[in-house]
């Protein structure tokens, strides 16, 4: 007993911390574990990051990239994957955010664990996987032959940051709302099917009559995505209506609706009911 | 210091709501040791994480500046797929900035668990036994001012017990513990002060014998 007496002694001594440096504890350690969790325990481990949406990816270009060649501007795969790829890092985060309360219950034993820093952990993860994966099709693209305009690099990367806040924004307002209502699990993913085939994912906006793309411009995520596609296709047309300041609106009005819901449902998610 | 203010806690059931207790006002002393007792679905677990800051109760609030674990020999929070070293690097990155002292904890779960080279293999694959040393050494590893326990002595062989007891023992010369259980004994001979449950109420006394006293009779009563 004595040695464990010892072994006592010597143990770290925690200290007070401010509650940005608890939160950025608590993020850090569910990201790391996050990483774990998913990729640690299979075989060729870290290269799933890779291989994972490679697979997926590699399978709807396969399928789609042999039906339609009529993008003005700009090869399809090249179309494709800056459609594909932004519209499932938005649909994955926020589609997991339903389930996020519950999924994370156990952690929440913890107290420097709050629900939205599984929340963001989550996030920064699949931003992490998605522009990784983003990054090795561009490379096995431009391998290919195919044109990639690196003319303007940092607004690509601000239209990413763009996205990942939109998509931030609105998981916070669906975990509270999954939180509330179970009910809502079900069918809120069907709307995601429906959103798919609104964002002008795996065809372009431009085969849409003019008098009825005002419609499909209701949509942030189609803004971002076409964006994205002017920025390394720039001879790829914007149609009329595309506009940066439609996408802010919405960050703005969904991340102040899900900070307000958040700070008021804060305890009712993780108390015992 | 720990402040109870006004606390009301109370669960929807079929049968209508239920009141786990009402406006419960209580100053935990300092340096008191508290024991909850109550007979099983009264409502102790509630009011130990109530107070340990993760469930929160309908109304009123608790207020405290010390720091206070979770229930020790919690394993709800444990991922299966990982291993215990992993887990254990999990908890002690939440509470600590420094990957140094995250390895301090690490090694002294290691050797409190002693459970050899099942340290680094996945929890699921872990006894229940197995999986309350590295939960039992996890929480021990921290300094807090107060710690859970929740039924927490009836787990592990003679030798693993007399092993916590006497660690348990080190602890409570700097801290204290918040005690549920169903052995008398060992709420005497941990605890200072007590909350008995019955009733859809909570009342504290001062005296845990005096609890206890009244607790025997209530129970003896209510066969």
């Amino acid at each position: 007993m004595d040695e464990q007496t010892s072994s006592l002694k010597g143990l770290p001594r925690l200290k007070p911390r401010g509650g940005l440096q608890v939160m950025y504890a608590a993020v850090r350690a569910l990201f790391l574990r996050e990483l774990q969790t998913r990729f640690g325990q299979f075989r060729l481990g870290y290269l799933w990051i890779l291989l994972e949406p490679a697979l997926h990816i590699g399978f709807l270009l396969l399928l789609f990239g042999r039906i339609g060649h009529t993008i003005p501007g700009m090869d399809f795969e090249v179309f494709l994957v800056n459609g594909i790829i932004p519209f499932f890092l938005f649909r994955t985060i926020v589609s997991q955010s339903l389930g996020a309360v519950q999924a994370n219950q156990g952690l929440f034993s913890y107290r420097p664990v709050k629900p939205i820093d599984t929340l963001i952990a989550r996030s920064f993860l699949e931003l992490f996987l998605y522009f990784i994966a983003y990054l090795f099709f561009s490379a096995v693209l431009l391998w290919f032959g195919y044109k990639i305009s690196f003319e303007a690099i940092p607004t690509l990367l601000g239209y990413w940051v763009l996205l990942f806040i939109l998509s931030f924004s609105l998981s916070l307002v669906f975990m509270v709302i999954g939180s509330i209502s179970k009910e809502l699990n079900k069918f809120i993913p069907m709307l995601f099917l429906i959103l798919y085939f609104l964002s002008a994912v795996i065809y372009t906006i431009h085969l849409v009559p003019v008098e009825y793309q005002q419609y499909l411009l209701w949509n942030p995520v189609i803004h971002l995505l076409e964006s994205i596609r002017h920025t390394v296709a720039p001879n790829y047309p914007l149609v009329q209506g595309i506009s940066l300041t439609y996408v802010i609106e919405w960050i703005i009005g969904s991340l102040f609706l899900g900070l307000l819901l958040y700070k008021r449902f804060e305890q009712r998610m993780v108390k015992s009911k | 210091m720990i402040e109870l203010r006004d606390l009301t806690k109370s669960y929807v059931t079929p049968k209508g709501r239920h009141y786990v207790f009402k406006e419960l006002n209580v100053t935990l002393p300092e340096n008191k040791s508290v024991a909850i007792l109550g007979k099983n679905g009264a409502g102790k677990s509630t009011l130990l994480r109530i107070i340990g800051g993760i469930d929160f109760a309908d109304s009123g609030k608790v207020v405290t500046n010390k720091s206070i674990s979770w229930p020790v020999a919690l394993s709800g929070g444990f991922q299966g797929s990982l291993t215990a070293r992993q887990n254990v690097r999990f908890v002690a990155r939440l509470y600590l900035s420094n990957e140094d002292e995250v390895d301090q904890v690490i090694a002294f779960v290691e050797s409190f668990a002693d459970i050899g080279k099942y340290f680094d293999m996945p929890i699921k694959s872990y006894s229940s036994g197995m999986r309350s040393r590295i939960s039992f050494g996890l929480s021990m590893a921290f300094n807090f001012d107060y710690y859970l326990l929740d039924e927490a002595g009836a787990v592990g062989d003679a030798n693993f017990r007399k092993k916590s007891q006497a660690l348990l023992d080190e602890l409570k010369q700097q801290s204290n513990i918040i005690m549920v259980s169903h052995d008398l004994n060992d709420l005497t001979r941990n605890c200072d002060v007590a909350f008995l449950m019955r009733n859809g109420q909570a009342e504290f006394f001062e005296d845990i014998a005096e609890a206890i006293e009244v607790y025997k009779a209530y129970a003896t009563n209510n066969k």
